[in-house]
């Protein structure tokens, strides 16, 4: 009997893993097959010639530079902006309203139908606002209560900063440039295991369609005794958030001839009947004079996926204060206009024009034939510019965990074949595939997702060769109006 | 090195999750050698491995004042460990260096003579293996950890590294039979 699952037993076997009723079934079989007492003996050679790796190389000794480092307290100049990772659309539907956008105000189906169109009136004549955050996360012992101060005086113009326990940290936004210092606490993940193996992601900002999004979604709100914040008489409402419509949404959006369409449909499933025991909460208590906000509550809870995971709660509580009290929003600049030490210009999007090309991801994954399962990668770029734009390649750095050869960096083939050029406001679109092993991917693909990288080669007018990088956090550019 | 058994660090533990530095220089300096070790194992490079864990402890550091404190510490600092290390080889373009006793700082025990193989050539055939493979080895076979800890510390079933354990050793039979033709 050559199977596979005798060898993993009689490697089990070999280093002491076996039960006893295992044992006896291996100790039965050694007994009359002399090709499976040699492989055995292979085994028990590997035990020993892995013993030969007992030693550590001496000498290194990382405590005291560990704990200088942490003394120390080094702030780092790492870069995180807090834009959505282009993948979320195919793991997690789940939107949180951020008071840190323009507040929206909230169709609420009440009484007194002339509340909407009051509450819109007192929003849009609002200039400035400050707002104070405490957003807390938990998912098992993993959590972590993180603070956010934020300053607004125009929707191009804000600052907000956050710290936890241990960091802080915070962005600026001035026109078309985004500053930050510090570090910025990271927003735990959320970590789910089912089907589509283990998916790990985190919940981000919302964009203001998504904010509408849920808006839509909302039930009726309650209606609850008025309470002071802060020594202002706010009316009290809350109401639960609904997103049975998704499904039929995201099934929607599947194309049926992809290869991956099975999958995809799964993982949808899935996501659906776990999601139906989700609960997202708001609560909001709006100034009764004045009608603008004064406090908000969003709570979520979401069930754990499989046995293996934990609940994961979020309660998010903001408060809103100093309307209409200038702000001033200034970029970290000394009097020379230099960077104060600490910051950095994260991104600049007059810098960012110079590129060429608007791109969108999408992978999927084949793992339907168990014998050539693919990851199937397709990138569309469209030329945002007024110029054309030559020799279009795409490149893309990947990498897969274990037992499969993939080059570092492929080039993406496009759907027509040899160079692309594209003129303005047309697209192409390059796709790519490889084969992998089952328990790579399907154990990784977010960690796939994460290690893929792109980059857009194109020749422009000027005869300019441009290297455009395309990550996850790269934000889509679009042209001034 | 002091080696501060399991049971006895959940005091230590609960220090250094309120933040006491020294507390947790006690945990570095119980649980370095091991992972030094384990990084060594699985990168084949002294420099490297110095890097990864220098890293890895400030990284452990930062998470703990997020832990409870029934945290089971040694599981989640390999669990940490061992995504940091497998990561990081992503980023290689070839093979990690395949000679360790070239390497500055480096000890390296004799061997006795009636041994075929040195460590040197066992080193180079480990470093061949899949990585996910080689981490259940290295943790199974050199740290001496059972199936159900290893499953329990990197977040999988006992099944699932009896499975790893088995194809790896089996490439590792595969090559060590081939003889030096594979080594360099």
């Amino acid at each position: 009997m050559k199977c596979r699952k005798m060898k993993e037993k009689l490697s089990a076997y070999a280093n002491g893993e076996v039960s006893q009723i295992e044992i006896e079934k291996v100790e039965e079989h050694l007994a009359g097959c002399a090709e499976c007492r040699e492989i055995l003996e292979g085994y028990r050679k590997v035990r020993q010639e892995m013993a030969n790796l007992e030693s550590c190389p001496a000498n290194i000794d990382i405590k005291e530079s560990v704990l200088s480092e942490i003394r120390k307290k080094a702030t780092n100049h790492r870069q995180i902006i807090w834009f959505k990772p282009a993948f979320a659309a195919i793991l997690i539907v789940i939107v949180i309203v951020a008071g840190l956008v323009i507040w929206q105000p909230w169709r609420m189906e009440t009484e007194s139908g002339g509340l909407i169109s009051t509450v819109k009136a007192a929003t849009n004549g609002l200039q400035y606002y400050k707002a104070h955050t405490v957003h807390e996360v938990s998912q098992g012992y993993n959590s972590n209560i993180i603070y956010y101060e934020v300053a607004f005086a125009a929707p191009d113009r804000y600052r907000v900063e956050a710290r936890d326990n241990f960091v802080s940290g915070g962005n600026v936004y001035i026109g078309k440039k985004i500053y930050n210092w510090g570090e910025e606490p990271v927003i735990p993940q959320i970590k789910m295991t089912g089907l589509s193996g283990e998916i790990v992601t985190s919940i981000g900002i919302p964009t203001k369609d998504e904010i509408r999004q849920m808006i839509d979604t909302l039930r009726d709100m309650e209606q609850f005794p008025d309470e002071a914040i802060d020594g202002v008489i706010c009316l009290h409402y809350r109401g639960e958030i609904v997103s049975a419509d998704d499904y039929e949404k995201k099934l929607s959006e599947l194309d049926p001839d992809d290869p991956s369409y099975l999958y995809m449909k799964k993982m949808i499933d899935e996501m659906y009947s776990w999601s139906k025991n989700r609960k997202q909460e708001i609560e909001i208590w709006i100034g009764k004079d004045d009608y603008l906000p004064r406090k908000e509550r969003h709570y979520m809870y979401l069930p754990p996926f499989t046995a293996q995971d934990e609940a994961y709660t979020m309660t998010r509580t903001t408060e809103y204060y100093d309307f209409n009290v200038p702000v001033e929003i200034e970029p970290p600049l000394d009097a020379e206009g230099n960077l104060i030490e600490g910051s950095s210009l994260a991104i600049d999007y007059e810098l960012l024009s110079k590129y060429a090309l608007n791109g969108s991801q999408h992978m999927g994954i084949n793992i339907e034939d168990p014998a050539h399962q693919t990851v199937n990668f397709s990138i569309t770029v469209t030329n945002r510019s007024t110029e054309i734009v030559r020799n279009i390649r795409i490149m893309v750095s990947t990498i897969t965990t274990s037992g499969q050869e993939v080059p570092e960096t492929m080039e993406a083939q496009p759907s027509t074949g040899g160079y692309v050029d594209l003129g303005p406001g047309e697209s192409e679109t390059f796709s790519l595939s490889w084969g992998f092993t089952s328990e790579t991917v399907n154990n990784s693909l977010y960690e796939v997702v994460n290690a893929s990288e792109v980059e857009a080669r194109y020749i422009m007018t000027n005869n300019e060769e441009l290297i455009q990088p395309f990550t996850r956090h790269t934000p889509t550019v679009t042209p001034d109006k | 090195m002091m080696v501060i058994p399991e049971l006895d660090n959940t005091e230590t533990v609960n220090r250094a999750q309120a933040g006491d530095v020294d507390a947790y220089g006690d945990l570095v300096e119980s649980y370095q050698s091991q992972i030094i070790r384990y990084f060594f194992r699985m990168t084949g490079d002294t420099e490297t491995a110095r890097d990864l864990v220098q890293d890895t402890f400030l990284q452990v550091y930062k998470s703990l004042s997020k832990t409870t404190p029934d945290l089971p510490f040694k599981s989640w600092l390999y669990r940490i460990a061992t995504n940091n290390v497998l990561q990081y080889r992503r980023k290689k373009k070839s093979l990690p260096s395949l000679r360790p006793m070239d390497n500055p700082g480096f000890e390296a025990e004799s061997q006795s003579v009636n041994k075929v193989t040195n460590e040197a050539e066992v080193q180079d055939i480990l470093l061949r293996i899949p990585a996910k493979y080689r981490a259940c080895m290295i943790l199974h076979y050199i740290d001496g950890f059972k199936y159900r800890e290893i499953g329990q510390m990197l977040g999988m079933s006992e099944d699932a590294v009896r499975m790893r354990v088995a194809r790896g050793s089996e490439e590792f039979r595969k090559r060590f039979d081939a003889g030096g033709e594979d080594a360099r």
